[in-house]
């Protein structure tokens, strides 16, 4: 039993093991932040239906929605660069952190897109039609009034993007961009001593995936627009 | 002045809007009545361009715009002329009464935020929600809601307010104290067109009455003209309809 586990070795492991949440942080802070960006731009061209780029987008989500993302990973690392050269811009000296980035930004570009579009159509329309009729333009009435209401409508789900988001930041070690997981994997093999690993790794998961949810629950009662339990 | 002249309006084949036109001296209200379905919301729609309408003209003041080809620019001009009281509401849900009120304001005419929130705060206090300043819609109810609308498009300073059916989504009991908002709007002098069912509101308030049916401006007149002196059949079958007959001839 003894060697099965100790604390000892617990203690070491986490210096050892901590400095990599970097990475993964980084990963899904900038996914999660450009993500978020691009999946409202998706979502206005969705909305606006403009021909061609709509068909473009439809096959953009596709891809998205249907690989998983080791494969889109892949696709960006390999293909990006080939790509790239065509228009004489070399990519290839790049931070392979880059493309796993690149990944996690179109990725939930593709998925928050999606939910931000149907959150937007969840608007009424009489709050379109309110704004106009005040003077304001388009965009001060979308940007203004429709996308505050529905960025509330989507936090739930956004909320659960985001925990699944730092499970996935592990493919990054397919690229050799060792993160938290990677780390943890290489370690516990390495020394044998997978019990303590992954016992840290689930406690900081835990606390992590808590804070998130705590952090989304301030957000939501905020911003709830006075309104109670809008989506529960 | 306010002129819509020749509107017509289809949605697909359906000809909802047949040629109405229509004269609003500066300072008057104008009721309209008319049977669900008769296009009454359809053209105080095309007057706000919320509806393109496929024919007609608009000209308030000293600028006519073409209601089917006006640009974007002169589409936000009129909208910055008009304003316009929601069946619903239509109150912006993430924001507070007095935000309601200055978005407008600051927004789409640039007024400085501190004198907008002044003339916001006269315009609550006039509607009597001063006490609801901070409170969002969700928490007002139909009554307190349709104040703010009102108090919305006031604070505008528009140079014609459109209500569309101001009172028919609330609680009976509520519909004349919001009728006496309405009323105390008239009194300010502000021009106004209102679509109601009201008729004793009418009655009181209206300088000209237009009824309206199957999208054409059957007759119009004074309240006293139309509600008693009826000349078009259809007039009198509605008026015969719409008003209790022991009140009829009061
Ligand atoms: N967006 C629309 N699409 C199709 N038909 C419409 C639309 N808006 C109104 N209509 C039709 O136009 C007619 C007039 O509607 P409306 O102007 O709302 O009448 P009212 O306000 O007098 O009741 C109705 O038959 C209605 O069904
Ligand atoms: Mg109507």
């Amino acid at each position: 039993m003894a060697n099965l586990f100790s604390w000892e070795r617990l203690w070491n492991i986490i210096p050892q093991l901590s400095p990599y949440l970097l990475i993964t942080f980084q990963i899904v802070i900038i996914g999660l932040l450009f993500g978020t960006l691009l999946g409202i731009l998706v979502a206005i061209l969705l909305l606006n239906k403009i021909p061609i780029l709509h068909q473009l987008l439809s096959v953009y989500i596709s891809f998205m929605r249907g690989t998983s993302m080791l494969i889109q990973m892949m696709v960006i690392y390999y293909g990006l660069p080939l790509l790239l050269n065509n228009f004489g811009i070399d990519i290839n000296g790049l931070d392979k952190l880059v493309f796993v980035e690149i990944t996690f930004i179109l990725n939930y570009g593709a998925f928050l897109g999606e939910e931000f579009r149907a959150a937007i159509l969840a608007v009424p329309k009489e709050q379109t039609e309110a704004g106009y009729s005040i003077g304001l333009t388009w965009s001060q009435t979308f940007f203004r009034i429709i996308l505050p209401q529905a960025l509330l409508t989507a936090l739930p789900a956004y909320g659960a993007e985001a925990v699944s988001c730092f499970h996935l930041t592990s493919i990054a070690f397919t690229l050799g961009v060792v993160d938290f997981l990677g780390r943890a994997n290489t370690l516990g093999s390495a020394s044998g001593h997978l019990l303590e690993t992954y016992l840290y790794v689930a406690f900081v998961y835990i606390v992590i995936s808590m804070l998130l949810r705590l952090g989304f629950y301030l957000l939501e009662k905020k911003f709830s627009f006075g309104r109670e339990g809008v989506n529960n | 002045m306010i002129e819509i002249k020749n509107v017509k309006k289809s949605f697909g084949k359906h000809e909802v809007l047949k040629d109405v036109s229509l004269k609003v001296d500066t300072g008057d209200v104008v009721v309209i009545l008319g049977p669900s379905g008769s296009g009454k919301t359809t053209l105080l729609r095309c007057i706000n361009f919320l509806e393109r309408a496929d024919e007609g003209t608009l000209t308030i003041e000293d600028q006519t715009a073409d209601l089917h080809t006006a640009s974007s620019k002169e589409k936000l001009q009129i909208r910055k002329r008009t304003a316009f009281v929601f069946q619903n509401y239509g109150l912006f849900q993430n924001k507070t009464a007095i935000q309601n009120i200055t978005e407008g304001l600051i927004t789409a005419r640039k007024i400085p935020k501190a004198e907008a929130i002044a003339k916001a705060e006269e315009v609550l206090d006039w509607v009597g929600m001063s006490d609801k300043r901070d409170y969002y819609p969700s928490k007002l109810s139909g009554g307190q809601q349709q104040r703010i609308g009102i108090a919305r498009a006031v604070a505008l300073d528009p140079d014609v307010i459109l209500f569309d059916e101001p009172t028919s989504a609330l609680d009976p009991e509520l519909v004349g104290e919001i009728l006496g908002v309405i009323k105390k709007v008239a009194k300010k002098g502000i021009t106004m067109i209102v679509v109601t069912h009201e008729m004793s509101f009418a009655q009181e308030v209206a300088s000209k009455v237009v009824f309206m049916d199957g999208g054409v401006v059957v007759e119009s007149g004074t309240p006293r003209d139309v509600f008693y002196y009826p000349k078009e059949e259809r007039t009198k079958k509605f008026l015969e309809r719409i008003i209790p007959q022991d009140q009829y001839f009061i």
